[in-house]
């Protein structure tokens, strides 16, 4: 029996469990090439105030990423414990990039982790930098393969369902590896941490300088991360253009609703830049539209019109009611001989074999699928929609922080080759107070990326409800109230570690020259 | 014997404290293993596990009374 309860107790969990995981995920990705930058300088320049300055960022780098592996770890478990049947389904194809991230994290990132705080005074210049490099390679690689893995629910590419194992299945790791929509996703989302590591630095550098400590490393600390973060922050923009666009290609239910488009707007079609979504009356309020920006963001051209919400509930009622023949077929297959399968039901099955996902959703409103009624069919091709009013907002503040973040860039670089810093106090206030805002720029854009995919764990091909486990509500309950206590506690733990660190300083740490 | 002759170069494991370092790392990791082996036995094994097999599958996704959902949404 599927419990309703189960399947929302069982997805607030991943999501508190995700959600919290990415509060430290970025800032390692973004630390951690920054280190690499300055550790560089030092070996070329040889001036000793690089090496401090990379150590005393190695610290708050340290505490950070032991706090995120903790935090990770839990999610792997949850493939088990709660996404059973997503597992059995999915894990021929999930399984190995969630293995090699695993390989990654532990093996390089941990290894190297230790060699860069422990080998100092045991390596030389050049083999100590060869550390840092890897290690920030290393951190990096293991958010490309989780994010191949999440790049394949969102766009499954390179599988096909096995009639036998009742599963999909990998008939090209390639296709998976490649996925367009998994390799837009990793360079946007290591971009974001990168802008995230950079407005760090940048942050806490102009604390220090309002305080009038620690000027030196202060200043070039926030040379650093003006000039990578100004690179950074227009990356993050640009390439999230790009998800945006095959978004528009291949999810088009997540544009549409991120556009609160209704009706299909016709080329060139407009962007809404403000509105009031009204899910009730499925229309916008009060909508600011841009000429032709969404047809060059979702089309790449003025000439095609954008699906909105409801020619696209047409469209997946059409593949439901193919999907249903794929459903019977492999009723009648899986009932039959596997050596002999039903030649006409296999013919079925193999001609609509593409929508049977699309039938799996009329199992949240019938016992029997490939009998439902019209109405049971328009309920379900309407729960492809997600919702709405959290998907536009969620993306305006995430756009709107990402144009904030190059602005503030692009000043910090504008006074860093000025020499301007400490004649700005303005400015090192405004960098000081944008500390919190990049956090909720990527949990926004996982909100949007995540949310955006419902109802699918797998798009188009598994319904998030039938991938929980069948398990008892009071056990994810259990479960679920723990996770918040001990990730408090570590969440306390973690801002006590970091703001004791970073009061001290690289003064009261011994990192002085 | 040669006046010029170099001392070996002693990597720091062999050494006194290298040696107490790798003893207590071992011990570490075999604490660990005691740790979450004993966590396993204890909370995780007695658990009942979600049926997975083909047939399972097959019940869960197509068998219509086995997967009659609880859910909210059914009309």
């Amino acid at each position: 029996m599927i419990d309703a309860d189960v399947v929302t107790l069982s997805r607030l969990q991943f999501a508190l469990t995700a959600l919290y995981h990415f509060l430290f995920v970025p800032l390692t990705l973004g630390l951690s090439w920054l280190l690499a930058i300055m550790e560089s300088v030092y070996v070329m320049a040889g001036r000793d105030i690089w090496k401090r300055m990379t150590q005393y960022w190695g610290v708050l780098f340290g505490i950070n990423f032991a706090m995120g592996v903790a935090t990770g770890v839990t999610m792997e478990f949850q493939f088990g414990t709660n996404w059973a049947y997503y597992s059995h389904y999915v894990g021929d194809v999930f399984g190995t990039p969630l293995a090699l991230e695993g390989l990654m994290a532990f093996f390089l990132e941990a290894t190297f982790i230790g060699l860069f705080f422990f080998g100092w005074e045991r390596l030389s210049r050049v083999q100590h930098l060869a550390v840092t490099w890897l290690l920030a390679l290393g951190t990096n690689l293991s958010a490309l393969w989780i994010l191949v893995a999440n790049g394949w629910m969102q766009f499954p590419v390179g599988t096909e369902f096995n009639l036998d194992t009742m599963r999909m299945e990998v008939t090209s790791f390639a296709a998976v590896l490649f996925n367009p929509v998994a390799q837009a996703k990793f360079v946007h989302t290591v971009a974001a941490g990168y802008v995230m590591g950079s407005i760090f630095v940048l942050s806490i550098s102009a604390w220090y300088l309002l305080r009038g400590r620690n000027i030196a490393m202060a200043k070039r600390s926030m040379a650093v991360a003006a000039s990578f973060g100004l690179a950074c922050s227009i990356s993050v923009v640009v390439l999230g253009d790009e998800s945006g666009y095959l978004d528009g290609e291949n999810q088009k239910m997540k544009v549409a609703s991120i556009e609160a488009e209704w009706n299909t707007a016709r080329a060139p079609a407009s962007f809404t830049l403000f509105g009031f979504p009204d899910v009730a009356a499925r229309k916008t309020h009060a909508a600011i539209k841009i000429p032709w920006m969404l047809g060059l963001i979702a089309t790449r051209s003025t000439d095609q019109p954008v699906l909105g919400i409801y020619d696209l509930v047409a469209r997946a009622r059409s593949r439901i009611v193919l999907g249903m023949e794929a459903y019977s077929a492999l009723q009648v297959l899986r009932s039959g001989p596997a050596e002999s399968p039903d030649a006409a039901a296999l013919q079925r099955f193999e001609a609509n074999q593409a929508d049977l996902g699309y039938a799996l959703l009329l199992l949240r409103f019938t016992d029997k699928p490939a009998a439902a009624t019209p109405q049971q069919i328009d309920a379900a091709a309407w729960s492809t929609v997600p919702n709405v009013p959290v998907l536009f907002w969620s993306f305006r503040v995430m756009v709107g922080l990402g144009l904030f973040f190059i602005a503030l860039f692009a000043t910090a670089f504008y006074l860093a080759t000025r020499h301007r810093f400490d004649r700005n106090p303005w400015f090192l206030k405004l960098a000081f107070f944008s500390l919190p805002l990049p956090w909720i720029a990527v949990e926004l854009g996982w909100i949007v990326a995540e949310y955006g995919r419902q109802p699918w764990a797998v798009d188009g091909v598994l319904p998030t409800f039938l991938g929980v486990s069948r398990t008892a509500a009071g056990n994810v309950w259990f479960s679920l109230i723990g996770f918040a206590v001990f990730y408090s506690a570590l969440a306390a733990v973690d801002a006590f570690l970091l703001t004791r660190t970073i009061r001290r300083g690289p003064d009261g740490l011994g990192y002085t020259p | 014997m040669n006046a010029n002759h170099h001392p070996r170069a002693v990597s720091w494991f062999t050494s006194r404290a290298g040696r107490r370092y790798n003893m207590q790392l071992a011990w570490v990791v075999l604490a660990k293993l005691v740790a979450l082996t004993i966590l396993y036995y204890a909370f995780i094994a007695p658990q009942p596990r979600t049926d997975i097999t083909p047939t399972a599958m097959q019940r869960h996704l197509l068998d219509a009374t086995a997967t009659s959902g609880e859910s909210h949404d059914r009309r």
